[in-house]
């Protein structure tokens, strides 16, 4: 690996990448509620863990705010959602046969960083688990449809490389679903 | 391996909840409703053979077209709300009965697209409770290392019920109703019987007489 070791795992597609998270902040907050009597949820921009050297260990990243929204309908009743996040793991570009796997694929929710229209004990979320199967992200229930509610939260991932990781840019998918 | 390390950090760094919380607050978002409806989920009652048919509102509240996959995938009573669904496009009975149209759709920024949801429940289904999602699924942007995917469902209850109360008295109807008609006329034939044998014996009384006047 010599020199391998001096190349990436996870290859830094550029701090643009990061930033372009950046101009879906003018985003005007009506448009989100005119789904009246519907559910929506964030769509991010593609993230980039970074760069990191051949060899066991952990990279632990941020996904950026995962916000899922109700919009009221106008009527009395409650309802709730289920979040939940799966992956398909990483493959390497340059060796097709190097994967980490969906298990070495861990996610932690955290606390909500935002919440409106909601009390924290009706919305929770999932215990931090390896995505081998999918994981619970966050779930709300007993939620008006009088109003709108927002729950925002800022999942970390953490991949768990092995030794016999070879260097390259690994790709991968992390998908989350509301419903 | 020290430049390549410290890039690693600028990027953990640019991710840190501090800086994510004030950057990215609000996104762009995909959304999904029933029209027509009230309620957020699809209920109804069924009966084997009939059809239903809903529409759905796919809306984009972000600032680039979203490339939209719309499908039904398999849910189940199972999880700890009652309620759980399964991954990707697995299939079950009711997402089987489901056809949503168009199955992809493009929807500009800051606009909305609307899409049928037809169930076809077959006469073969046997009664009882269905579950699924109708999803809207955006591509997300490859490229990066790591590709994002947000999918948002309409959940899906299903109620089959049992066969039509009619259809299965029918049959029913016409067997009680041919027994009945047989017992009937069993009766009166036996009833008739009994009070034909008097002028039975009448008859032959009055026959003999005649036939001893011949």
């Amino acid at each position: 690996v010599g020199l391998a070791g001096a190349a990436a795992v996870l290859l830094l597609s550029a701090p643009a990448t990061a930033s372009s998270a950046t101009p879906t902040a003018t985003l005007e907050p009506e448009a989100t509620t005119s789904a009246s009597g519907g559910l929506s949820i964030s769509v991010p921009s593609a993230v980039s863990f970074g760069a990191r050297s051949v060899g066991a260990g952990t990279i632990t990243g941020r996904l950026g705010t995962v916000q899922v929204t109700t919009s009221g309908s106008g009527l009395v009743g409650s309802t709730g959602w289920l979040t939940k996040v799966s992956t398909s793991g990483f493959r390497s570009d340059a060796d097709p046969s190097q994967l980490i796997a969906p298990s070495a694929v861990s996610y932690s929710a955290g606390a909500p960083t935002a919440l409106s229209g909601v009390s924290l004990s009706a919305c929770l979320p999932g215990a931090p688990a390896a995505m081998g199967a999918p994981v619970t992200a966050f779930s709300c229930s007993g939620l008006s449809l009088l109003t709108g509610t927002s729950v925002a939260w800022s999942p970390t991932v953490s991949i768990e490389l092995s030794a016999s990781q070879t260097q390259g840019t690994y790709r991968g998918t992390i998908t989350h679903s509301v419903a | 391996v020290r430049r390549a390390a410290s890039i690693a950090v600028a990027a953990v760094l640019l991710g840190s909840p501090g800086v994510a919380a004030a950057v990215d607050t609000p996104v762009g978002s995909l959304g999904l409703r029933l029209l027509d409806q009230p309620a957020g989920y699809l209920v109804a009652t069924v009966a084997p053979g009939e059809q239903l048919r809903h529409r759905v509102e796919i809306s984009n509240t972000t600032t680039q077209p979203l490339e939209v996959q719309l499908y039904a995938a398999a849910a189940s009573a199972d999880g700890p709300g009652g309620f759980d669904f399964a991954p990707d496009r697995t299939p079950n009975e009711l997402s089987g009965w489901t056809a949503v149209r168009p199955s992809s759709v493009q929807v500009d920024a800051g606009d909305r697209a609307v899409a049928e949801v037809e169930i076809a429940v077959p006469e073969s289904a046997a009664p009882g409770e269905r579950l699924a999602v109708v999803w809207a699924e955006q591509a997300g942007s490859s490229g990066a290392g790591l590709t994002l995917v947000s999918r948002v469902g309409v959940r899906m209850y299903v109620e089959v019920a049992p066969a039509d109360r009619d259809d299965e008295l029918a049959p029913a109807v016409v067997v009680a109703g041919g027994l009945v008609l047989i017992a009937a006329g069993v009766g009166l034939w036996s009833w008739s019987a009994l009070r034909r044998k008097p002028p039975v014996r009448g008859v032959s009384r009055r026959k003999t007489p005649a036939a001893q006047g011949d």
